[in-house]
């Protein structure tokens, strides 16, 4: 069991590693776990880039199941992206929404980058959960795995990795109301590639 | 003079090797689809042979994980061949401003977050 304080995770089974060069503002409500998968073969080239500042999550799973928590759970990080269209991805939306999430995706003359902008602006008014999550109301939990450019494929998620990610859920469950619908792979909800958490369970 | 000579001889190579990158040359366009089944979506994807060059001499190399971070993967690509060093390679360009290079057995990949304007539809 954990102890939640002041934003950090307290218990054995996780090592605190803040860096305050990927945190962004106050996150003031959790709706929402989105798991990643770093695309590096070990949490030290994560770790560097995250020194560096620029994008992050809040937690990472290493290779040996180590569970760092990377920044704070009362500040925002940016690990998500672009966000799609729930209304688009699910068709479960009024025939006018998903008119004008089609327009905005295939609107001619547009470059692919600016669409998906557009889309995205557009989501970002909506309020969850009838938009897929953003930064300003979520969780990530980067887990450590390579990208193989030439099968393109992400690398499996281990054993061990998985079972810190389930109990790493679990503690979240405790201390924030997200239950198992609001748990997402992050090609769900951004344009990410396919295979990325693909092979993540809790 | 021989001094000289050598700092000309750098700085040729350099100009060369603009942004990091190794002279690409886009020989031939090959194929443009999807990969996600994303028909529709990806239907006036296309670029010709110089447009293809503009990208690659604009973009930078890499790595998988800034990949990951920082840019959009779109279902939408381009193929074709190039030389590189004057040995083939292939090479893919994706809707999302990324792109893949296989040379002499590796895959390089590579960004480019200023090549919108090159990434647009046809239509």
């Amino acid at each position: 069991m954990s102890k939640l304080v002041n934003g950090i995770l307290v218990s054995e089974k996780i090592t605190p590693k803040i860096f305050i060069n990927i945190e962004k503002g106050r996150l003031i409500k959790i709706n929402a776990i989105i798991i990643h998968q770093t695309g590096a073969a070990t949490a030290k080239h994560t770790f560097n880039s995250y020194e560096k500042g620029g994008n992050g999550a809040h937690f990472l799973v290493d290779k040996e199941g180590v569970i760092y928590q990377t920044a704070h759970l009362t500040k925002k990080t940016h690990h998500i992206g672009k966000i799609k269209s729930k209304c688009f991805e699910s068709g479960h939306c009024s025939k006018e929404e998903l008119k004008k999430a089609t327009d905005i995706l295939y609107e001619k003359g547009k470059s692919y980058p600016s669409r998906i902008l557009n889309l995205h602006k557009s989501e970002k008014k909506k309020n969850y959960p009838v938009r897929y999550p953003t930064n300003d109301d979520s969780v990530g939990i980067e887990i450590v795995g390579a990208f193989n450019k030439a099968i393109k494929k992400y690398e499996a998620v281990s054993k061990i990795q998985n079972d810190s990610l389930k109990w790493l859920i679990d503690q979240l469950h405790c201390h924030y109301a997200v239950t198992e619908l609001n748990i997402y792979r992050h090609p769900e909800i951004s344009y990410k590639q396919a295979s990325e958490a693909s092979s993540a369970a809790w | 003079m021989r001094i000289k000579w050598i700092f000309i001889s750098i700085f040729l190579v350099s100009c060369s090797y603009s942004n990091g990158l190794p002279d690409i040359a886009i020989i031939s366009v090959d194929q443009s689809g999807t990969d996600q089944n994303k028909i529709e979506f990806c239907s006036d994807f296309d670029m010709d042979k110089e447009t293809a060059q503009a990208f690659f001499k604009q973009a930078k190399i890499i790595t998988t994980l800034e990949m990951h971070s920082e840019y959009s993967y779109l279902p939408c690509f381009v193929k074709g061949k190039c030389l590189r060093k004057n040995i083939s390679c292939s090479w893919e360009i994706r809707a999302g401003g990324t792109a893949y290079l296989e040379f002499d057995g590796k895959t390089v990949a590579y960004g480019c977050k200023s090549c919108s304007e090159q990434l647009i539809g046809n239509n």
